[in-house]
């Protein structure tokens, strides 16, 4: 009986390994890959013939096999980046065949056939001899692994690669670097699998492309679902129930003639129900409440010193907010944002052809025109979403034309979309707190530093919460962004751009769908932003009304080329462009 | 030179069979917006309810095939109540739903071996059907016809059912945005109901032909589903042609490159293929010129009033054009 | 809350550890020893039940030879406890699902080994019988192979014993006909995609260059595929003498089909598997008739056809896939029964290591239908290979005409 328990306590690791690595892709990152299994087998296939043919020992062996897994992958990754979920999962199911076939076809892996007689693994010198030591061996493995995920998860690294689960533009708007996040995040996660194929051949010792088909892959898909997407300790819950439930059914007492089936189908049936009745899964929660428990143990943990901060009136937007960021900034450099004759066209149509325009610091400027005009266009042009035929771009004396999204906004220049565009199944604080981090503190390896065990990220979620407090949305910090009103949203989404620090704001549509109180709340709010005389804000607006109420410079474009520029009275009040404005007679 | 052409009219035939196999996934995906993966349940079931009344009963092959339609039906009302409708209700992630899908392709082959037994069985295979002749130097029989007209049959029944038809043009519309679909009075649960039954009924004529052409078994068609699930993706998703040209293609690249290769390298390329294919051109062949970076989840935009309407439009969702 | 629950999920892993670690490590055994150990001398007399445990796929694509293998040892299992009822044994039978799979095979092979704590183990299927070598080693139980036939297993464990004849020896006699009678001197191989395919592939190949044939192409087929048009032309256009056929059932359906269709008049072969089953012979029609397969099925037919139409009256409904096959599950109780009856008469207890040692010595086991059973050399049978040849379609595989037969024991 021992012996029987000890070969399913030394596969429940392996599968919590698969389930906690596929959680950081599917869970965390919103990363459907069908893949796992695959990179899975690349790991036991490296640890498998380094042991057998070269005779290393197991953790210079498990560790060649995860990098070549982790290599591997970066096909993938960069697939990830360039895709959109429906054919990232077609990418993945292709490159899981892909790879199963190449286990099947390859002398090296010793065909259909796999390898068979894998020895035991040496450790330190010291050669395993039973299957409870490689057991426990595993056990270790899940326990390092678990630690380190767990670091992983709780960081900025995996706070960022959630806001990219919600929405990848405009995390990229922020100055987040999104490909770059899901190729590492990939890497990672297909070595942690290529370290748990590892150990699954030591526990078998014994490998062949059957046990790491699409099967497979789905296989761990459950683990996952089962145990919750994005439930750290769902894993756990989930491989006990695909590794126990058969097991435990196997024992009951079936006519052999029919075990099989009806064990299979009350197998199936079970995990049905269990998605059916609980789709987040056993563990998975709802985000609200995570964020409240997990706000209710960071202040525990720091004596309650803060909780009086949630009493306090809530203060207004004119106290100090911006004084704050720019406190926490370094001291800005004055640097305008211009174009140089900058065009595009679709298709043969110019849509933006050859504007010359700057968005002076100390200014809120105002692009305006009819329908259709290309203001939307000539801001993608300028933050970097679109890339101009001609023309060039700087932002003071730099020429940012090739710059990307992300990188125009470590820069400082930085826009809104016309949607609000909210991490919105993250908490408002969350959406603060991922804007306000530094992107050098959003990667893998920057968690393990001294740094990141010092607060560093403590000291991001106490400016997250001021800033929020200088919005108005503190008592609502806990809150998911999508559960806001529409005014609130706009807000924060105002929030989440100043939390970068950046010196450039283009603002597209920022009052549309605001009543009155909540526009002069912003406008305000705009007002302050420039007060300092080193920031500048060009916003697209309809309303003349608004564009009066705030803008102290307007640019009035009209079928894609700039016509005229001026103070909102001169440009309001010239009648041919309110003809245009308001449709002209052709 | 016989060679290559034998290879090219296999790889047509797989295609057909493909797309086939691909249209009913290809209606459901652009309408209820599920990856309905259970369409490789209702496959392998119809082939053993075709099986059982065609064979073991010895019903005509015509009557067996509207029985299989029958089942097939059936199986599209359970689907939508017992799975789909609970989850949505439940507000699943679109994962969840496939994986809830893809577990009952499981449950079905286990069911089959409960009921039908574990072993494989060949249907009874109507005197006709064994006609052939000889075109060119390539044999063509009636499998092969039947492919060609039923793929193209279905492919003309379907552009015109959903292009000149009212139901049809109510599950384009329930596709493109169903708010709007709702606002304009169109019974959204019944469409996703018409929808799964349609959809689920056009994977019988692949059934059926496939149970008269090879022996059938419980776990068939899994092969099929994701060469089908290939063939859409190449193709262009959620669309019929798209479903159609992509099978083709997913064929005649199974093939054809064995004129040159060992026959065990043909699903590597196939599946290396589909690889590149999809990270250089994610549009697919007859996909809109969209820009792969717009596509978001779909989410409801707060009810803002658009100001005097604006601008280029970003990216809706997801592309769903129905034809 | 999360910080003690995690706290908590770790001392359950740690005490759980701990307790398997202290109770077992009995596990471990001293293989390779031959003789037969802790006899006392004095024959064990009373009655006493043996248990038999059977790994065999029940679900699964694999299932449906799987179900016709419990069969066949069950029968084995009546009738060995009819003849050994003198002798105090009693066998049971105990089966576990291994899905034809490795990670499924290890889990049955743990069930059986050491929760039934069978002393011998009856399993089939390369994966199966490659993955539960080890953990045979470790629990000490006998492991009897009635399916899987790859040379590479011969001697690959010490508690392996394969009771079924390797296709080596089969393959060698089968190429012998084929160049020494036949004259064929250009040979084509269609294999299924997996382990034995690509293993038996070029274990024919070897053996028909070794005498002076040659190969001219090697085409794979999916398993489960529904068309073989492709293999067939490719086949086709090599221009081969004689073609051999190594697949399972659905692939070898449409492999067959696909013969037939193309119109091909080159002589087709291919192995038990494929000669015996109706499906395929079936799909193949007419073009199956002339079809030459090896077979090792035992020289006793009619002992064969006997169990085979008692497995039918068990089951109206099922039809048999591989009739060669069966008599070798049959035999295992027996020889297992054997076994125990030599040890009980040392007064030894039965282990799976005092099984192995004595089938490692004992040459004079017969069993019925497949007759005497030496498996002294690797603890492997060696036995007849008949070649048969389709006459008739239709007619039960037991027709089949018997054109050669060489008798290696």
């Amino acid at each position: 009986m021992s012996y029987y328990l000890i070969s399913l306590l030394g596969l429940l690791p392996i599968f919590v390994i698969l389930g906690i690595s596929f959680n950081l892709l599917l869970g965390y990152g919103g990363l459907l890959s069908v893949s796992h299994g695959g990179f899975f087998g690349v790991g036991a296939y490296g640890t498998a013939i380094l042991i057998k043919d070269y005779q290393l020992e197991f953790l210079p062996a498990v560790l060649i096999g995860a990098v070549i897994a982790g290599v591997m992958s970066l096909s993938v990754g960069y697939a990830a980046g360039r895709l959109s979920d429906e054919f990232l999962f077609i990418v993945t199911i292709a490159v899981q065949v892909a790879l199963v076939e190449l286990f099947n076809n390859l002398e090296l892996t010793g065909r259909s056939a796999g390898i068979a007689g894998i020895p035991r693994p040496t450790l330190f010198g010291q050669q395993l001899e039973s299957s409870t030591q490689v057991m426990m061996l595993s056990w270790v493995f899940l326990a390092i692994i678990t630690a380190v995920c767990w670091r992983v998860v709780h960081s900025p690294y995996g706070r960022l690669l959630k806001a990219l689960r919600e929405d990848v533009p405009a995390a990229r708007s922020l100055g987040k670097r999104a490909l770059w996040t899901k190729v590492t995040v990939f890497a990672f996660s297909s070595a942690i699998a290529g370290v748990a194929g590892g150990l699954y051949a030591m526990h078998t010792l014994y490998i062949s492309p059957a046990e790491f088909t699409l099967d497979r892959t789905v296989e761990i898909l459950s683990i996952t679902i089962i145990g919750g997407l994005a439930a750290y300790w769902g894993p756990f819950v989930g491989a006990l129930v695909v590794l126990a439930l058969p097991e435990l059914l196997s024992f009951a007492n079936i006519p052999d003639s029919v075990a099989g089936p009806v064990n299979g189908i009350i197998y199936t049936l079970v995990v049905l129900l269990i998605l059916i009745y609980r789709p987040r899964g056993v563990l998975g929660r709802d985000p609200v409440k995570v964020a409240e428990r997990n706000a209710q143990r960071r202040s525990v943990k720091r004596g309650g010193s803060r909780r009086g901060g949630a009493g306090e009136g809530v203060p207004d937007v004119d106290h100090g907010l911006f004084e704050r960021v720019v406190e926490a900034g370094a001291v800005p450099e004055v640097k305008t944002l211009r174009s140089e004759g900058i065009g595009i066209s679709f298709g043969g149509v110019k849509a933006v052809d050859d504007v010359t325009l700057s968005v002076r610091p100390g200014t809120i400027t105002a692009l305006v025109g009819p329908n259709g005009a290309g203001k939307t266009t000539v801001f993608n042009l300028l933050s970097g979403a679109l890339r101009a035929d001609t023309g060039k771009t700087f932002y003071g004396d730099q020429d940012i034309s090739r710059l990307s999204v992300e990188r125009r906004a470590q820069l400082g220049v930085v826009r809104s979309f016309q949607e609000v565009r909210l991490f919105e199944g993250m908490t408002v604080q969350e959406n603060i707190h991922v804007a306000v981090t530094d992107i050098r503190h959003e990667t893998i390896a920057s968690q393990f530093t001294p740094g990141a065990w010092r607060g560093r990220d403590q000291a991001d979620a106490d400016r997250a919460e001021d800033m929020l407090r200088g919005l108005g949305l503190y008592d609502k910090r806990h809150a998911l962004a999508r559960d806001l009103s529409y005014a609130e949203q706009k807000m924060l989404m105002m929030g989440r751009l100043l939390a970068t620090g950046a010196s450039c704001y283009l603002l597209d549509e920022p009052m549309s769908g605001l009543d009155q109180a909540a526009r002069s709340q912003l406008s305000e709010l705009l007002r302050q932003i420039v007060s300092d005389g080193s920031t500048s804000i060009c916003i697209v607006e309809h309303s003349m009304q608004v564009v009066r109420e705030v803008a102290s410079w307007v640019m009035f474009l009209d079928r894609g080329c700039l016509l005229t520029e001026g103070t909102p009275e001169t440009v309001m009040n010239d009648p041919e462009l309110t003809a245009i404005y308001f449709g002209r007679p052709v | 030179m016989d060679l290559l052409f034998t290879l090219i009219k296999t790889g047509l035939v797989m295609g057909l069979l493909y797309g086939l196999f691909a249209y009913g996934l290809s209606l459901i995906l652009s309408v209820n917006k599920v990856f309905h993966v259970a369409q490789g349940a209702t496959f392998v079931l119809s082939a053993y309810v075709f099986y059982t009344l065609g064979t073991t009963y010895e019903w005509p092959v015509v009557l067996a095939f509207l029985g299989a339609i029958a089942a097939a039906a059936l199986i599209a009302c359970a689907m939508q109540y017992l799975i789909y409708v609970p989850l949505a209700r439940r507000d699943a992630d679109p994962i969840v739903v496939m994986v809830a899908s893809l577990l009952v392709v499981a449950l079905a082959a286990y069911v089959i071996e409960l009921v039908w037994g574990a072993s494989v069985v060949s249907a009874a295979v109507p005197e006709w059907f064994g006609w052939s002749t000889t075109v060119g130097g390539i044999r063509v029989d009636v499998y092969d016809l039947s492919v060609l007209v039923m793929s193209l049959a279905l492919f003309g029944v379907m552009h015109w059912f959903l292009t000149r038809t009212y139901a049809g043009l109510e599950f384009r519309a329930v596709g493109d945005n169903p708010e709007r679909a709702q606002a304009l009075a169109i019974n959204l649960d019944r469409v996703y109901l018409r929808s799964m039954i349609l959809g689920s009924v056009l994977v019988v004529p692949a059934a059926v032909l496939l149970s008269l052409k090879a022996p059938i078994h419980p776990s068939m068609g899994f092969d099929l589903l994701l060469k089908a699930v290939i063939a859409l993706t190449i193709g262009g998703m959620g669309r019929m042609s798209g479903a159609m040209i992509g099978g083709l293609l997913v064929g005649i690249t199974e093939t054809v490159p064995l004129f040159w290769l060992p026959t065990e390298w043909g699903e590597f390329v196939v599946y290396i293929v589909a690889f590149f294919f999809v990270l250089f051109r994610p549009t697919g062949l007859v996909g809109s010129k969209r820009k792969p970076r717009s596509a978001k989840k779909p989410s409801d935009p707060p009810a803002a009033p658009r100001g005097a309407a604006s601008d280029e439009s970003s990216g809706s969702a997801m592309p769903t054009p129905v034809s | 809350m999360r910080l003690i629950r995690s706290a908590q999920i770790a001392a359950a892993v740690a005490a759980l550890t701990l307790a398997t670690a202290c109770t077992t490590d009995s596990g471990g055994s001293s293989s390779g020893t031959s003789d037969v150990k802790d006899a006392s001398g004095n024959a064990t007399t009373g009655n006493e039940t043996y248990k038999l445990g059977v790994g065999i796929p029940l679900t699964g694509p694999a299932a449906s030879y799987g179900e016709e293998f419990v069969m066949a040892t069950e029968d084995g299992v009546k009738d060995a406890n009819k003849k050994f009822a003198k002798d105090g044994i009693k066998i049971e039978l105990t089966t576990a699902d291994t899905q034809a799979t490795a990670e499924g095979g290890i889990s049955a092979m743990n069930k059986l080994g050491a929760v039934e704590k069978a002393p011998a183990v009856l399993t089939a299927w390369g994966p199966v019988v490659a993955a539960a070598s080890p953990v045979a080693e470790d629990l000490g139980f006998a492991l009897f192979n009635a399916g899987a036939q790859s040379p590479a297993l011969i001697g690959s464990s010490p508690n392996l014993v394969n009771v079924v004849p390797m296709n080596d020896v089969q393959l060698s006699n089968f190429s012998q006909y084929l160049v020494k009678t036949k004259k064929y001197k250009k040979f084509a191989v269609i294999y299924v995609d997996n382990e034995t395919g690509q293993g038996t592939s070029k274990a024919f190949k070897d053996s028909v260059e070794t005498l002076g044939g040659k190969v001219v192409a090697q085409e794979s087929i999916r398993q489960d595929a529904t068309d073989a048009t492709t293999q067939i032309a490719k086949v086709k256009d090599s221009g081969a003498d004689f073609i051999y056929v190594q697949t399972l059932l659905v692939e070898g359906a449409a492999t067959m089909k696909a013969y037939r269709e193309a119109g091909l008049k080159t002589p087709i072969g291919g192995y038990a598997g494929e000669g015996e089953s109706p499906v395929i012979r079936k799909a193949g029609g007419d073009a199956m008739n002339g079809f030459i397969y090896m077979s090792h099925i035992p020289k006793d037919l009619d002992g064969v056809t006997k169990l085979l139409d008692r497995i039918k009256a068990e089951d109206p409904k099922r039809v048999l896939t591989n009739a060669s096959y069966d008599a070798y599950f049959y035999s295992v109780p027996f020889v297992y029964a054997e076994a125990i009856k030599e040890l009980r008469s040392q007064g030894a207890p039965v282990t799976g290591e005092n099984i192995l040692a004595v089938l490692r010595k004992k040459k004079d086991i017969t069993v019925p239908i497949v007759g005497p059973m030496d498996m002294t050399n690797k603890l492997t049978y060696v036995g007849p290979t008949i070649i048969r040849q389709v006459n008739d379609y239709r007619v039960d595989p037991m027709s089949d005409e018997t054109i050669d037969s060489v008798d290696n024991g």
